[in-house]
């Protein structure tokens, strides 16, 4: 049971069909392992975004039109267990099975990423592995990023992730994670950024590697 | 698709005593989005409050089979909870859901008694767009006038959770379109339908609402109380739009008092004080509980 969850602005926004695809995906996982979100959002679904927004001056409302394809377009979170990888893993939807199976790389000693969707305006999803008790040199972010445990668990300020944990990093945080010694941690992580090439993420370990 | 909804809420309904009488399905007019459910306690008192729960969805979605744990919640309170669906845009558009809305509840009010409540005890509420048609049930004559009631004669109250009740300018096309010209806007707001005789209210918000702007509710409150009307609000820390909604059922109960809230205002009761308020927002935590 997941104990860091999206916010309810996060859900909304995932109900209405205003996240980029790799946003969506983070979110979808999240909800295949956990009821309370589901049960959230499902709500959020019916009650639509209401765009009754004397306080939400978003996105949202510009385009009715696009709005209602990208609810359609909208995947419903996988039902079932679709892929069991190693002991421990959430279950992930088939992109993201698909992404580990065939497309890791190596970015650093202990550290591989495997895109799994990107998007013409530069946002994209990858997972990320990080060697047993490695830990992410200090570091912000210029856009949102989302970061799912699918496997494992990192600590965070005092805050210690486990599988289907959800967190929301921005500019506003400046962190050094660092994954648990007892095993490897993965990652589902949707990034909007549009700076920050994906082989970045290698580079951001080699201070360490170092060491 | 509804069944998959429903499967997806089910979690909401946990918790909740399930000694409800459900009568389904119940046709308060011939379409097939005129139909209600509702919820009566298996042990009912010789005046067992009613009250007609509208949902929201922007006037364009919603189904009363989603919102169980709201009518079992209420009925394990002691209270008949009458819970309709009515039509939606684009089948519908301004004001035929509240003409909907109105004959739901003359029929709820002539078979009170039939599932065990006192038609003299009769409160609307709602939540998002359904607040909005509650508040209008309570504040525009008109359309209870049309099924031969008065609000403040035949409505003991009103609850609104979330509610848009003084939303103009309107920017969303298909709201635009649902309300109708510029020139009509105005009377399609509660706010404007004040004359001091309407029914007491309570009006239930989240101040991490970012669908509808709590203002509506404090605005709402204070255009009432100005006009000699009795209307409470009370805006619950860190709830949301959905936030507000959930926390009415059992798993999420312990997040805000808001079921207790909506009991004690339908008992005559004043509202929970709570850890859930901030003490520190004074300009909206002091209008609790400072009206009647």
């Amino acid at each position: 049971m997941a104990r860091f969850h999206p916010a309810e602005d996060v859900l909304l926004d995932y109900a209405a069909g205003a996240l980029h695809v790799g946003a969506r995906l983070v979110v979808s996982t999240h909800l295949a392992s956990c009821e309370v979100c589901r049960a959230t959002t499902n709500l959020a679904d019916a009650v639509g975004g209401a765009l009754l927004d004397d306080l939400r001056p978003s996105s949202l409302s510009a385009d009715a039109l696009a709005l209602a394809l990208a609810r359609i377009e909208r995947p419903a979170p996988p039902s079932a267990p679709s892929f069991k990888g190693p002991h421990d893993w959430i279950r992930v939807p088939d992109e993201v099975a698909n992404a580990y199976r065939s497309r890791r790389r190596w970015a650093a000693p202990g550290v591989w990423v495997a895109p799994v969707t990107s998007n013409s305006d530069g946002s994209r999803s990858y997972l990320l592995r990080v060697g047993a008790g490695m830990s992410v040199p200090l570091h912000t972010h210029t856009g949102d990023e989302m970061v799912l445990v699918l496997k494992g668990g990192y600590s965070d300020g005092g805050r210690l992730h486990h599988p289907g944990d959800f967190a929301l990093n921005d500019a506003s945080i400046n962190h050094n994670p660092r994954v648990l010694a007892d095993g490897e941690c993965v990652c589902l992580i949707a990034a909007d950024d549009t700076l920050v090439p994906l082989s970045w993420v290698g580079r951001l370990f080699q201070p360490l590697v170092r060491i | 698709m509804n069944l998959l909804i429903s499967l997806g809420v089910g979690l909401l309904t946990l918790g909740t005593p399930g000694d409800a009488r459900v009568h389904a399905g119940v046709h308060y007019g011939p379409g097939a989005r005129e139909r209600m459910d509702v919820y009566a306690p298996r042990r009912t008192e010789p005046h067992t409050p009613v009250v007609v729960f509208f949902y929201g969805g922007s006037w364009q979605s919603g189904d009363r089979s989603l919102y169980q744990f709201v009518g079992r919640s209420l009925a394990s309170r002691g209270i008949v909870a009458v819970i309709p669906d009515y039509r939606l845009y684009p089948e519908v558009r301004y004001p035929e859901f509240l003409r909907d809305g109105a004959s739901a509840v003359a029929y709820a009010r002539l078979h009170a008694r039939d599932w065990g409540g006192d038609p003299d005890r009769l409160f609307l509420a709602g939540h998002s767009a359904g607040a909005y048609n509650a508040m209008m049930l309570a504040t525009d004559k008109r359309w209870l006038g049309e099924v031969g009631l008065v609000p403040n004669h035949d409505v003991a109250g009103v609850i609104g959770l979330a509610g848009p009740y003084d939303f103009l300018p309107l920017r969303d096309p298909i709201l635009k379109t649902i309300f109708g010209p510029p020139d009509t806007l105005p009377a399609t707001q509660p706010i404007h339908h004040l004359d001091g005789a309407t029914p007491p209210m309570r009006l239930l918000a989240g101040d991490g609402d970012t669908v509808v702007d709590p203002g509506n509710s404090t605005r709402m409150a204070a255009a009432v109380n100005g006009q000699g009307g009795a209307a409470q609000v009370k805006i619950y820390a860190g709830l949301g739009h959905i936030s507000l909604l959930t926390a009415i059922s059992g798993p999420f109960r312990r997040r805000a008092p808001v079921l207790d809230d909506m009991v004690s205002f339908v008992r005559g009761g004043a509202p929970s004080i709570s850890a859930a308020v901030r003490p520190t927002r004074s300009p909206i935590a002091d209008t609790i509980g400072a009206t009647p």
